[in-house]
């Protein structure tokens, strides 16, 4: 047996086959299949001794590992929590926070970088539209 | 104790055994961290019984008292 290694919530360890290649196999397999379980390749393999050496590693074993690991990454980069909008009471307590990178329409119109979508008052369509029928009567 | 009995109580003998040469595997090279978070897994999986008899192997192999 020799060095483990822990994706998620996966625990392997590598194991030495008879023909001297180290594959990653869980402890679940290990239980279940011993001598030869499946490790993580989908390789069947006959375990070898325990006194034999570690031998080079299952390149389909270890791109199988890393392959868990970076669609954990993923799974973090695609949590929705993550860039959701801070509630007003978190905005008003934490006002040195750095300003998102895409401001919102109505800051834009605070800092005149964006015409107002409404403005209704003066409006040649509000008038027509009667909305300031009042004051034409 | 039934045969049926004797055999379940021998697989969950070796299920033990089991994880406890994967906590040892992490606890040989140092991963205190990732030796605890497997045992925690395997609290879950397999129950506190399990988990207790685990942590007695290792207590016993590696001369290190349990805490109460």
């Amino acid at each position: 047996m020799s060095e483990q290694s822990r994706t998620g919530t996966l625990f392997t360890t590598w194991l030495t086959s008879v023909d001297r290649v180290d594959h990653a196999v869980t402890d679940e397999e290990f239980h279940d299949n011993r001598p030869e379980p499946e490790a993580v390749c989908g390789a069947v393999i006959m375990l070898a001794p325990m006194e034999t050496a570690p031998g080079p590693r299952c390149a389909r074993c270890a791109a199988f590992l890393k392959a868990r690991e970076s669609l954990r990454d993923l799974e973090q980069r695609l949590d929705p929590h993550r860039h959701r909008r801070p509630s007003w009471l978190s905005r008003l307590l934490h006002r040195d926070t750095p300003t998102p990178a895409v401001p919102s329409p109505r800051a834009l119109v605070r800092d005149g970088r964006l015409q107002s979508p409404v403005d209704t008052v003066g409006s040649p369509a509000a008038v027509s539209t009667g909305l300031h029928s009042a004051t034409r009567g | 104790m039934t045969a049926a009995g004797q055999t379940e109580q021998e697989a969950r003998a070796q299920r033990a055994l089991v994880h406890f040469h994967f906590a040892m595997a992490f606890l040989s090279v140092g991963d205190v961290p990732s030796a605890d978070d497997y045992l925690k897994d395997v609290r879950s999986r397999d129950g506190d019984e399990m988990y207790r008899s685990v942590l007695d192997m290792i207590s016993v192999h590696t001369h290190t008292p349990l805490e109460p």
